[in-house]
């Protein structure tokens, strides 16, 4: 069969496939969808939520256990840590918000967009990671080295660890800190960075 | 545009997504998911429609975005496997129609995602320049790129046969 042959079959065909109803096609258009766009966005929003619950438990353990130095600490880290979310996270979402009404530009720009988009947010979050760790870190090697002098706090039993030797101890936080690190990354590829690939080379099909 | 509009319009011209969703899904439910992708992006990319233009022409290129980047389902194993397309040919074809339309739409189910583009617009009788326009190629590109298209067709349909 020549492709004129299947074009005139294929219309043919294409006429002759049942219609969706208007009061069904209503209703599709609000439904939630499996876009790239639509994950990245809400992949975003699940971030800022979850950084404001943590936020919001810290600050009731904090106000529970007032004369709680490390709950005190906590609290402070994880509310600094939901603000700084949150500044980079506005230009970030809406930049990405925007490109949703963008669906009908060429096909080529789309595409860049949507490269654009993606990398972004991976961007973000990678950003987010390498500043976040190495301050969690020293800050909780500070917060273990302030409360050492306060017997009566509830954490100071998880901070000792007498069983462990010190080196052992420093190799477990590294190696989870590194372990994290590279999970994500990989976490990231496997969620995005195949997309992008298909992006890319959709792009480059255009231009070649 | 108001929704109910947008909605009578999108009613009227549904077919457009539905060629587009054939070509490119070869299950029914991977189908359905696109014409609904669709949907909602062109529900989101309304507010650039400007009156002037055609609406089937820019449903198309919405249609078209979604459909080449749409989040693609990895599997493990091959997306092509032996004759297992459940088409909805249409009865009115005999079984030596159906069996080669069934060969060519696999063929066609072979070319990447630009290439699919070229093809539908093609069906839908746009010249290349108009073809070139919505994908951002040049009309000189879109003539060498439906050569080759024909070519693979063919090579693809040998196989298959």
């Amino acid at each position: 069969m020549e492709l004129e042959e299947f074009k005139n079959l294929f219309n043919k065909q294409s006429n002759s496939l049942p219609n969706e109803s208007a009061a069904e096609i209503g209703k599709m258009i609000h439904k939630r969808g499996q876009t790239a766009i639509g994950k990245v966005l809400r992949n975003m929003i699940l971030e800022l939520a979850f950084a404001v619950v943590a936020a919001g438990a810290s600050l009731v353990f904090a106000l529970l256990y007032k004369g709680a130095t490390s709950f005190k600490w906590f609290a402070a880290i994880m509310i600094v840590v939901l603000v700084l979310q949150t500044l980079l996270f506005i230009p970030v979402y809406r930049k990405i918000k925007n490109l949703r009404d963008h669906g009908s530009d060429v096909l080529k720009v789309w595409l860049k967009s949507l490269i654009d988009a993606v990398e972004t947010f991976l961007n973000f979050y990678k950003r987010s990671m390498l500043i976040s760790m190495p301050i969690a870190m020293l800050i909780g090697g500070y917060v273990g080295y302030t409360i050492a002098d306060e017997p009566n706090d509830p954490m100071v039993p998880y901070f000792e660890m007498a069983f462990i030797p010190v080196w052992a101890r420093l190799a477990l936080i590294l190696g989870v800190l590194v372990g994290t690190f590279y999970y994500l990354k990989w976490a990231l590829h496997y969620l995005y960075g195949r997309y992008i690939n298909q992006m890319k080379a959709g792009l480059k099909e255009l231009e070649g | 545009m108001e929704e109910q509009e947008f909605v009578s319009l999108i009613t009227q011209h549904q077919g457009i997504i539905r060629k587009i969703c054939y070509l490119y899904c070869q299950s029914h439910n991977d189908r359905n998911d696109l014409f609904q992708e669709i949907l909602m992006q062109a529900w989101s990319s309304v507010p650039r429609f400007r009156r002037e233009a055609k609406f089937s022409t820019w449903l198309y290129q919405v249609a078209i975005n979604t459909a080449v980047s749409r989040f693609k389902k990895w599997k493990r194993q091959p997306e092509i496997k032996p004759i297992d397309f459940k088409l909805d040919i249409s009865e009115s074809l005999d079984e030596e129609e159906k069996h080669r339309f069934e060969i060519m739409y696999k063929a066609i189910s072979t070319l990447n995602d630009i290439d699919k583009a070229i093809v539908s617009l093609y069906f839908d009788d746009l010249d290349y320049r108009t073809i070139g326009e919505m994908l951002g190629m040049t009309e000189n590109n879109v003539a060498v790129k439906m050569n080759r298209i024909r070519t693979a067709l063919k090579q693809q349909v040998s196989t298959f046969n």
